[in-house]
């Protein structure tokens, strides 16, 4: 997509007012540090059982630990009494919004994560985190931070891959040499860039390139347009390094990572984080003890991402959709394994939401998908089933990226669903002992 | 209630034909009303019918076809229903015709069996006659009725000389520009010449290195790591104990990974049919691996303390079995298996899906995108359930093959090394067939509530009981099947252009549904002419690397350089893929230094640390998908990269002699805009050539342009710098300030999307 091209889009969105930096503004304006809602998408990675999360079901042929424990509900919210969940629904079910009987129509790893994110089974769609940081993200240098999860991206923002803090720092400022010297003259690189901007404009306005070049061109111009905030960055790398473990003792590279990310959000120059858990639950055999240990794991990292966000300043800014390719079967199989069902959970988080402590969506006893009736919430045999287009469709409205161009250019055609009228929920259909 | 399967496990053959004919049919996705009005394109009936169909093509159909796709036939709610009815010819071309504009790839793959096909393979492969009339006929239909032009997909692109094709073919496979000879060459012989020369660029450690990266990007066998239970252990290899140190251990890791990379590498020099790939008897060491694995090499080596030198070699025996190592190409390298490892419920079925999408072109999970049925209601879901069996029927045999590799990535390691078989399954605690008995049985060696190992519907000698030389096996039939040779279009185009080939658009309700399927349709035609290509003796060997890359570069694909006119947002979608723009990677950015500037930077690479990983995003272990896109930080390490080079390479190309000189033939340090303005206007039309591939007037608004940035530059001289320079150029050696200001131009051009995303 050509970048005038990409400019309308986004003017015809109407959010130019939210975009910290001017669009088209020529180079050497004063950059403004992002302060808009941060999005954090979490990619739980393999396929996180719906039956242990937030639609159990105390039946002991789905899961084990119904033989002799009941379902766990803090506010309208079922969860499984396994390791690490109470403590993490008790502290954060007025901020969730649930989402069950997620039917993402594919039962592979590779075209579920495509689904689940973009919206849509074939590729080509974006990730909700390239179009957030398309919206609000101009001028800024990491606006889209990425580290696994779906990744594909349709060339309007594309995303970078945080590593090494020490290399961040260099990369911030890359005409220094050392402490006291620099490569060359900096009045040299300030007309180099002057020129180079406006060759970056002249081949964007013309027309004779192929769409590959041309997107290059638009890629290029979007990351010059982050060049000074980017220096931001080493201010707010700590000198202590990066946390690596939760509050509950759990040490990950998830911990690490979200610690990463936040950095930059802090520096005010991400406005989208997409992040892979690392903590894989494709767990087709010894289910439940790898489950065990891995729930916490997850928990924990969550509650780590809410609490150092808060250490932050940036709790009240953060909107968390946590996310998965698929769901896991009603059964355990010969190997004491789940395997892997199209019917799944996702959730939205957000502190103090209005929208909290509502579930959308709901399974039946097997785990199969209900209908609902897209404006009361209630199942409904002549509903709608609830797809991936959905789920996605509601990221974009809460992130406020669902009408103008952009939006059109990807249109999800789903239903409407009142996903975040807090007078309304589908609830749990299955009876629950306590 | 689960149900259960109720015949004999020893009916294996009788239950895949049956399997084959009734199940698979079921399992194939059934299109909702909507695929239906989408895939058929209605209203344009012809009335007239061609005699490629009349004569040649229908009496195939109406004898093969027709019999299953016929309105009470078993073929009837599929897309595609002729009459039976001999005065219907009209109406059944137009059947025909309208199926084939939308799914021509799916007709043609369905008359030979793929990916399934209740009606079997009836056109065998593609060198059938029946199936090229019928692809012929293809592309007749695809014309408006009558027409006797047709629009080409690249109707409106325009694309590179034979001379500009060589450039880039240089950069690519030998990391230079061509020789002012290999242009005068190709300038006077045209296509043909542009082939030999192509071919002849094709040696050397940098033709290697690019053989390496592309096959690295698939095996990741570089991304090997882990402790001591991830390599070869004593047990097979006694001689594994003879490592004394953590240096001996990481030369021999490092010869571990490198293994299937220099084995491609060994196959493709010595033109050797691509075929070894998979049934090469054979391996390949170096002395380290050699001594390891206490190898035969014949002939030895030149160098024994040299563990660059790689020799083909055989495993004469393994410690636990004292047979010969059944070799079978890459997939019976230690490196290639563990980086897709397996587990007792993974059942190779991992490693099945990576053999089959590397070296076939076959994508396992495309074939999951639609179950039909969101719970299981079978006992063994993998051999029962049409939901799971799209993909198990083809995946398990396969991974059957891989019977004697257990997890740990060890030969049939249990059981007083019988089998590789996990306790878990032989034990009896394992639940039980239909019948209540246990799967397992004495002697076994492949799982029984598997299907049995096989490929492509056949058997592999041996079945449940096993066969030691199973991967063999699979490699010889995989080598014979007709997909092999896309497999190769497919893994070898990903290492020319920098992406994955285009798949099948899947969701038909999708807006740019047709588009991409137009787009995809296109590229799918240039790999499948080149596919067909692959197996002949062109005077160099069937199954040549070195043919096929030069088809790939000589491809409308690689060598489309830009559009006439303005293209509306549609035909953008069709021409997203075409060309070989990427982003370089840090491999091939280095090369591409080095040939246009004479040096790289050395801390882009290796590129599994520093900015080279940075820039690269790519390890092979835990980042297995490259940076595709520029970033503001990966913008940021090419300015830190030229900030650190530039001066060093513009003072070392003026210390050349003028002849030698790759950057400043036209100019020397002493011209200035004051005395030298033709002679720098000269030299920065040559270099927007030299680096950008540009050729522009000296009066062009670009050419221009870059003259003042020159120009802006040197006039800046006299402001002071606010600190202490390192630059290697400075008023002692560059007393006129032209040089640094060669060095900011060479930066402009250096950071140019061109130059970055274009080889």
């Amino acid at each position: 997509m050509k970048r005038r091209d990409f400019l309308k889009l986004v003017s015809s969105a109407g959010v130019c007012a939210a975009i910290p930096f001017p669009l088209g503004t020529a180079f050497g304006a004063t950059y403004s540090p992002y302060e808009g809602p941060i999005y954090f998408n979490i990619h739980v990675s393999g396929g996180l059982d719906q039956s242990t999360f937030t639609d159990p079901r105390e039946d002991s042929l789905i899961n084990t630990w119904a033989d002799n424990q009941d379902a766990g509900i803090a506010g309208n919210i079922r969860y499984a009494p396994v390791p690490g969940n109470q403590a993490f629904f008790d502290k954060y079910y007025k901020d969730m919004l649930v989402i069950n009987g997620i039917d993402g129509e594919t039962n592979g790893h590779a075209s579920g994560t495509v689904s689940r994110w973009s919206g849509r089974l074939s590729r080509g769609y974006p990730n909700t985190c390239e179009l957030i940081a398309a919206t609000y993200g101009q001028g800024l240098s990491l606006p889209y931070i990425s580290r696994g999860g779906y990744e594909a991206g349709v060339g309007i923002m594309p995303y970078t891959r945080l590593f090494d803090l020490n290399m961040m720092r260099a990369v911030s400022l890359p005409n220094q040499a050392s402490a006291t010297s620099n490569h060359l003259k900096q009045s040299d690189l300030d007309i180099l860039q002057r020129y180079k901007q406006a060759r970056i404009d002249t081949l964007n306005n013309t027309n004779t390139y192929l769409p590959a070049l041309t997107r290059a061109f638009s890629e290029v111009d979007i990351a010059y347009q982050g060049r000074d905030s980017l220096e931001r960055l080493a201010d707010y790398i700590p000198s202590t390094g990066l946390d690596t473990t939760d509050a509950q003792g759990n040490s990950t590279n998830f911990v690490r990572n979200i610690h990463l990310a936040l950095i930059s959000a802090q520096a005010g120059l991400t406005t989208c984080v997409n992040l892979a858990s690392g903590i894989g639950f494709d767990l087709h055999d010894n289910f439940d003890a790898q489950s065990d240990v891995r729930m916490p794991q997850l928990t924990g990292a969550i509650d780590y991402l809410w609490e150092k966000s808060e250490e932050l300043g940036l709790a009240d800014r953060l909107v968390v959709f946590i996310n998965t390719e698929l769901g896991r079967t009603p059964h355990y199989n010969a190997n004491q394994g789940k395997d892997h069902h199209r019917i799944g959970s996702a959730m939205f988080m957000k502190k103090d939401a209005t929208w909290g402590n509502r579930v959308v969506g709901a399974s039946d006893e097997r785990h199969a998908v209900l209908k609902i009736n897209p404006q009361t919430l209630q199942v409904d045999e002549n509903g709608i089933v609830l797809k991936p287009k959905h789920l996605i469709q509601a990221y974009r409205q809460l992130a406020g990226v669902d009408q103008g161009g952009l939006a059109q250019s990807y249109p999800l055609n789903a239903e409407d669903v009142d996903f975040f009228n807090p007078g309304k929920n589908t609830g749990y259909t299955v009876n629950f002992r306590a | 209630m689960l149900l259960k399967l109720n015949f004999s496990f020893t009916s294996w053959p009788l239950f895949l034909v049956i399997l084959s004919t009734s199940l698979l049919f079921s399992c194939m996705p059934v299109p909702g009303d909507e695929e239906k009005e989408d895939d058929i394109t209605t209203g344009n009936d012809c009335t007239t019918v061609p005699d490629l169909f009349t004569k040649t093509v229908w009496p195939s159909v109406r004898g093969i076809c027709v019999d299953c796709h016929n309105p009470g036939g078993v073929a009837n709610n599929t897309r595609l229903v002729f009459s039976q009815d001999a005065d219907k010819q009209t109406e059944n071309y137009n059947v025909l015709r309208n199926f084939s504009l939308g799914n021509a790839v799916t007709l043609l793959n369905k008359t030979i069996g793929l990916p399934v096909h209740g009606g079997g393979a009836p056109y065998v492969d593609q060198s059938q006659q029946e199936y090229q009339n019928l692809d012929s006929l293809i592309s007749v239909m695809e014309r408006e009725c009558g027409a006797t032009s047709t629009v080409s997909f690249f109707d409106d692109v325009q694309f590179y000389s034979e001379q500009e094709t060589l450039k880039k073919a240089a950069i690519v496979l030998a990391g230079r520009r061509p020789a002012v000879s290999e242009l005068n060459a190709v300038a006077a012989g045209g296509e043909d010449s542009l082939r030999v020369t192509i071919r002849n660029m094709m040696q050397g450690e940098r033709f290697e290195r690019f053989l390496s990266e592309t096959a690295n990007n698939h095996f990741l066998s570089t991304g090997l790591s882990g402790g001591a239970n991830r390599y070869p252990v004593a047990s097979d290899y006694p001689k594994v104990d003879d490592i004394a140190n953590n240096t001996e251990r990481t030369i021999f890791r490092a010869a571990v990974q490198q293994e299937p990379l220099q084995l491609l590498r060994y196959i493709i020099r010595n033109e050797l049919p691509y075929t070894e790939i998979l049934t090469a008897n054979y391996t390949v060491v170096n002395p380290v691996l050699a001594s390891i694995y206490e190898a035969d090499v014949p002939g030895g080596f030149d160098n024994e303390m040299d563990n660059s030198e790689w020799r083909k070699a055989t495993i004469p025996e393994m410690l636990r079995f004292g047979r010969i190592y059944p070799h079978a190409g890459v997939l019976t390298t230690h490196a290639w298996r563990q980086r897709f490892p397996t587990t007792a419920s993974n059942r190779n079925r991992q490693r099945a899906k990576m053999v089959l999408l590397q070296f076939l072109g076959v994508n396992l999970e495309a074939l999951a995108q639609r179950p039909l049925v969101s719970e299981s209601p079978f006992l063994v879901p993998t051999l029962e359930d049409p939901a799971c069996t799209s993909c198990h029927n083809i995946m398990d045999p396969v991974a059957g093959a891989f019977q004697n590799w257990a997890d740990l990535n060890r030969y049939r390691r249990f059981s007083a090394n019988t089998t590789a078989l996990p306790s878990s399954y032989r034990g009896n605690n394992y639940p039980r067939d239909a019948d209540g008995n246990a799967y397992y049985q004495r002697g076994d060696n492949w799982f029984r509530d598997v299907l049995p190992p096989g490929f492509n519907g056949v058997l592999a000698p041996g079945g449940h009981e096993g066969n030691e030389a199973a991967l063999q096996w699979l490699g010889q039939e995989m080598a014979k099947d007709s997909r092999f040779s896309m497999g190769a279009v497919h893994f070898w185009y990903h290492g020319l252009f920098g992406e994955k080939v285009l798949t099948s658009p899947g969701d038909s309700s999708a807006a740019d549904y047709q588009k991409r399927l137009n787009a995809f349709n296109a590229q799918d035609k240039i790999f499948r002419e080149i596919a067909a290509r692959f197996p002949d003796d062109r005077g160099h060997g069937a199954y040549n690397v070195k043919d096929l890359l030069v088809d790939l570069i000589t491809s409308q694909w690689f060598r489309a350089s830009g559009i006439a006119e303005d293209v509306a947002e549609e035909r953008a979608i069709e021409l997203e893929a075409v060309g070989s723009y990427h982003l370089l990677t840090p491999e091939q950015l280095s090369r591409k230094m080095e040939a246009t500037m004479g040096e790289s930077w050395s801390r882009l690479m290796p590129i599994t640390r520093s900015y080279g990983l940075l820039y690269g995003g790519f390890n092979a272990r835990n980042l297995i998908e490259r940076n595709t896109s520029i970033t503001t930080v990966l913008n940021a390490v090419l300015e830190r990269m030229g900030n650190e080079v530039g001066c060093d390479i513009v003072k070392n190309d003026f210390l050349e002699s003028t002849d030698q000189r790759l950057l400043f033939p036209l100019v020397e340090l002493n011209h200035t805009p004051d005395n030298a303005r033709e002679n720098i206007l000269l030299n920065i039309q040559y270099l927007h050539n030299h680096m950008l591939g540009e050729l522009l007037a000296l009066d062009a608004t670009e050419l221009l342009q870059t003259y003042d940035l020159f120009q802006e530059v040197w006039e800046n001289r006299d402001i002071a710098p606010e600190v202490t320079l390192r630059c290697s150029l400075n008023n002692q050696n560059d007393a006129e300030y032209s040089g640094r200001s060669w060095v900011i131009v060479l930066l402009y051009l250096m950071n140019d999307p061109r130059y970055i995303y274009s080889y």
